[in-house]
């Protein structure tokens, strides 16, 4: 398993993909920082900006997992390490380890551009230790979002399908969080008087259960660096790991390989 | 052990058609076998099978003696190199680069060897060259260095000259006969090039619709053909013969190709409608 980790590492540094989706990261980030800091026209607080880029980060990494895992089918190397006697198990974990590191190794690099370039910018409302607890949060989310993705393109075993699957999953997910996102920011009074829209009870924790639930829902609270519950938020990705990595497994595990 | 591969009763059912049906195959140590049968016949089927990239709907196969349904049936895998359809390279990679791939996917921990694949396959020269940048077979050859990476005993090569120019077959084949007979590898190998089969292959297996119909030596396939003498001549010397037959009142018929009577056989049995 540790060679077959090895082997994927490799693959992941020679891919160009990750090259792309680095470069789409920076690109995002120094877009973001750029119109935070040229388009308001008050000072701009360090929150906003820090975890902004994340919201392109999903739609990055589901073209990202698809290409990569894809890739391995495609290219027929996936087929090599099971003739090598490989056990599936290993191949399914040792790729989702690669992909799982590159996805952080990206988060990282697109933080701390934000972290680095946000500071001398922008009003520092923030401080290391909401910093980190929120990092952390944000690096839950990448490696749940991943396997999920992960999952799908290793159970459809084609790199366009997975890819176009992957990518119709994040727009969803997208969709779904901007709905949530826009029912839960409703303010309760509006003018001083009760706001219709305002959505309370059983109702609201539906919404806010499905916002948390959501990796890009996650990725809204975290853009604020304000979210509803840490706890919820951890309980919920570990979830989304185990079922993805489970599922994923226990497909590829009885799957034909072309 | 006498057999390197055995399938018993094999099945492979894809929704409403069989693939693999009934089907029954013996692989001799040290053989190179011809497995031979038009196209869709169940040929690669059978090789994703063997290779753990399917599973049987029902049946068994035997590879060196273990059932597939053992567990030690994946570390015996470690005793066979595959070429399935295409070479399965990372063309953004050298070729020296790939198979060093190759070696940390079978958990070797040296590469000292690689220098000596690619000489065995004649890429020594290549070593450096990005894969997108070769020819179709140099990619072959690579795809049989990296399967060559376990130092297998059996190797399954599916329509390995599949796209190979004249001068890329010739080369294949001769890599063939050096590993058959210096290494003593065992090649299993599936094709309808049945000109290009018979020059290499010891033993033959034809399949049709999942089922295998025949399976024989090359012995015994010419023994089944001697109705004719073979005479062989070169080519300037061939005029020569056949005036001295002719003079003589012999009549004669030009058998050119010792192959064709392999072609003959396969059509005899799986019928000429279809191309093989």
């Amino acid at each position: 398993m540790r060679k077959l980790l090895g082997a994927d590492l490799q693959r992941m540094y020679h891919s160009k993909k990750i090259w792309i989706a680095l470069l789409a990261m920076l690109g995002a980030a120094g877009m973001m920082i750029m119109m935070q800091y040229t388009a308001m026209d008050y000072e701009v607080p360090l929150s906003r900006v820090i975890f902004l880029p994340m919201t392109f980060f999903g739609l990055v990494q589901a073209a990202f997992v698809g290409f990569f895992a894809g890739e391995d089918f495609s290219e027929g190397t996936v087929r090599n390490k099971i003739v090598a006697g490989n056990r599936r198990r290993d191949i399914y974990l040792s790729q989702m380890l690669s992909a799982g590191t590159a996805a952080l190794a990206l988060y990282v690099i697109a933080i701390a551009l934000t972290v680095s370039v946000g500071l001398p910018l922008f009003a520092h409302n923030v401080g290391a230790k909401e910093i980190t607890a929120c990092f952390g949060l944000g690096a839950l989310t990448v490696l749940a979002m991943g396997s999920i993705f992960y999952m799908i393109s290793m159970c459809i075993g084609n790199r366009s399908v997975a890819v176009t699957v992957c990518m119709g999953l994040a727009f969803l997910m997208l969709f779904l969080c901007l709905h949530t996102n826009q029912v839960l920011a409703q303010p309760q009074l509006k003018d001083g008087v009760l706001n219709v829209h305002y959505v309370s009870g059983m109702k609201r924790m539906i919404y806010e259960l499905l916002h948390d639930m959501n990796p890009m829902g996650q990725i809204a609270q975290l853009t604020e660096m304000k979210y509803i519950s840490a706890v919820r938020w951890i309980l919920t990705d570990i979830a989304w790991l185990l079922v993805s990595l489970g599922g994923g497994i226990l497909v590829f595990v009885k799957k034909d390989i072309r | 052990m006498k057999y390197v591969l055995t399938t018993e009763a094999l099945c492979k059912r894809y929704k409403k058609t069989n693939a693999l049906d009934d089907f029954y195959m013996h692989v001799p140590k040290g053989a190179i076998y011809g497995f031979i049968g038009k196209n869709g016949a169940g040929k690669t089927t059978l090789i994703r099978m063997i290779c753990g990239l399917s599973k049987p709907t029902s049946g068994s196969y035997t590879l060196y003696g273990i059932k597939n349904s053992d567990k030690e049936m994946e570390q015996t895998r470690r005793h066979m190199g595959a070429v399935v359809e295409t070479p399965a390279l990372t063309l953004e990679m050298t070729a020296e680069e790939n198979l060093r791939q190759q070696y940390r996917i079978y958990g070797l921990s040296s590469f000292d060897g690689i220098g000596k694949l690619l000489e065995l396959v004649g890429l020594e020269k290549a070593g450096k060259k990005k894969v997108k940048a070769f020819s179709l077979g140099m990619k072959q050859r690579l795809g049989i260095a990296m399967a060559l990476a376990c130092e297998p005993d059996f190797l399954v090569l599916d329509e390995p000259t599949n796209g190979l120019d004249p001068q890329g077959i010739i080369e294949l084949r001769e890599l063939i006969l050096e590993l058959n007979h210096e290494k003593g590898i065992t090649f299993l190998i599936s094709s309808h090039i049945l000109d290009e089969l018979a020059r290499v292959a010891t033993h033959y297996g034809i399949i049709d619709q999942g089922k295998m119909l025949r399976e024989f030596s090359a012995e015994e396939l010419e023994k089944e053909s001697e109705t004719h003498i073979h005479i062989k001549a070169e080519a300037a010397d061939a005029q020569e013969l056949l005036s001295v037959l002719k003079d003589r009142g012999i009549s004669y018929e030009l058998v050119s190709q010792k192959d064709k009577k392999l072609e003959e056989y396969f059509v005899s049995l799986v019928g000429g409608d279809d191309h093989a």
